[in-house]
């Protein structure tokens, strides 16, 4: 990880240097993963494709404005999630839908598995948006807990009570619960968070906004 | 706490994140410590379901949208322009470069290179003049600004037969609005607005001069006057000349088609130009947020999508 880190800061220097092919450089090596993070963000693959796109130019523009105090693959997905949850919030009034089959790659069980995969993505894309971008980058993703925070600009607390409330709200849509009743006063599914008030109790108050 | 833990609170004593009260609620009620143990497990399903998930990849497509966009964030690559006998240089245009030289030591490229141009090939320069030119003639025929802009080029002779091509290839009618709509919203306002700036009026030339006060005694034309900073940002493009560089620099771009509609809107907050142009299937346009500092060389692109047509 730090050899890597190295690597990127020493293109991202390049770039903002005058190297014109440094920073191509650096997207390819982080691509796959920015557009993963934006596709299962959004569950939108043009919406994902625009805010990678959106994101990467405004990083390209912005590079001489990287501070060096985070890694910057951690700088990059800020970037695109910032883009994803800004898009998100502004097609507020288009709930969100889960991700057409065909846009999950293929697995090595076509039926099973993929249909697996449908179910959990669709539970996934229902979630408040807060709760599915945290849930994307510590579970999905792996991000440690404390970059997943510097990613999304909140507290560690606020990332760890976003992602347990969507692991709850999933376990219930997924069936996982032997006695949902708890779950009674919390409305599952529904609209995006970004579509009406955001989760149905407020996050902890010591836990940041 | 009295009344029983809803699932967002257990959710929140998982994470750590609860509070003294519940906490005690929980030890001391048998369905809340019950219910919490479920959620754990229940939990532990979830992230096994979720870690399982596959990855995807970006599709070979958008990889070359991605490539081609920031392709065109680049800056221009220094140039020699050729320049009229007679005509004094710019201050400092014969200095060194700024850009170009420096080179880190960096992997192999992944961006498409720019191949050489042949000695059979347009130069840069006359084919920013002929799709100038296509721009101008799709604007109505402002033809005194046509021969002013083929004219601005020492190629210009060689400029004629392209300027001709590209009025027999019959470029499509520039339609314009001037909405000063903010398309903040992005790609949902944009295909929206689609079908009204595709149906927009043909784009009405500006008044074109008896004579062109920017021709020199011998036909040739000379640098433009300074301009006054405008209080509209997106003044300078409603000059026809000026609108058909930012349209050239936008056309040079990937596998962008001709342009279409223009829309005098915002964009964020900040004025912008949105110009539809023709993609490479005939169902879809390309559809591309400027900024008002787009200009020949320099499309200040701050959004662009793709879209289906309407």
């Amino acid at each position: 990880v730090v050899v890597d880190d190295e690597r990127d800061r020493a293109l991202l220097a390049a770039h903002v240097a005058g190297d014109r092919d440094a920073f191509g450089t650096l997207v390819a090596l982080h691509r796959d993963r920015l557009y993963a993070v934006a596709l299962q963000t959004l569950s939108d693959r043009e919406e994902a494709a625009d805010a990678v796109q959106d994101a990467l130019l405004s990083a390209y523009r912005a590079a001489a404005g990287y501070r060096g105090d985070a890694r910057v693959s951690t700088w990059l997905h800020r970037v695109v999630v910032n883009a994803c949850l800004d898009r998100a919030r502004r097609r507020a009034v288009r709930p969100t839908v889960a991700l057409p089959p065909e846009d999950l790659p293929a697995t090595g069980d076509p039926l099973g598995e993929r249909e697996t995969a449908v179910t959990v993505q669709a539970a996934l894309a229902a979630l408040p948006l807060e709760q599915r971008a945290a849930l994307v980058l510590v579970d999905l993703h792996g991000l440690p807990v404390e970059e997943a925070a510097r990613v999304l600009g909140v507290p560690e607390g606020t990332v760890k009570s976003r992602c347990s409330r969507g692991r709850a709200r999933l376990a219930v849509a997924l069936g996982h619960l032997r006695n949902p009743a708890p779950a009674a006063s919390v409305p599952l599914g529904g609209p995006d968070a970004s579509a009406g008030p955001l989760p149905a109790q407020p996050e902890r108050p010591g836990a940041g906004p | 706490v009295s009344a029983h833990l809803d699932l967002d609170d257990l959710a929140d004593l998982l994470a750590g994140e609860g509070d003294d009260a519940q906490v005690e609620h929980v030890a001391a009620c048998t369905r809340c410590s019950a219910a919490l143990v479920d959620l754990e497990d229940a939990q532990q399903q979830v992230r096994a379901a979720l870690s399982a998930l596959p990855a995807p990849q970006v599709p070979a497509d958008l990889a070359a949208r991605l490539d081609a966009a920031l392709l065109a964030a680049r800056p221009p690559e220094p140039a020699a322009p050729r320049r009229l006998r007679g005509v004094p240089a710019p201050l400092g245009e014969d200095g060194p470069g700024q850009d170009g030289d420096v080179r880190g030591g960096t992997a192999a490229l992944p961006l498409p290179r720019p191949r050489p141009r042949t000695s059979r090939e347009p130069s840069p320069w006359l084919l920013r003049g002929a799709a100038a030119a296509a721009v101008l003639l799709a604007l109505g025929g402002a033809v005194t600004l046509v021969v002013r802009q083929a004219g601005s080029s020492a190629d210009s002779t060689a400029a004629s037969p392209a300027m001709a091509s590209a009025a027999t290839s019959g470029p499509p009618a520039l339609k314009v609005s001037r909405t000063g709509r903010d398309y903040r919203a992005g790609r949902p306002a944009l295909r929206a607005a689609l079908p009204a700036l595709l149906s927009a009026p043909a784009a009405r030339p500006e008044a074109a001069p008896d004579a062109d006060p920017l021709a020199s005694a011998d036909g040739q034309t000379l640098p433009a006057p300074a301009m006054q900073a405008p209080a509209d940002p997106l003044e300078r493009l409603h000059d026809p000349g000026e609108l058909a560089g930012c349209l050239s620099a936008l056309a040079e771009r990937g596998t962008r088609g001709a342009p279409l509609a223009v829309d005098y809107a915002a964009y964020d907050g900040r004025p912008a130009l949105v110009v539809v142009l023709r993609a490479p299937a005939a169902d879809r346009v390309d559809v591309v947020v400027v900024g008002a500092g787009c200009r020949a060389g320099a499309d200040a692109t701050l959004l662009s999508t793709r879209l289906p047509r309407p």
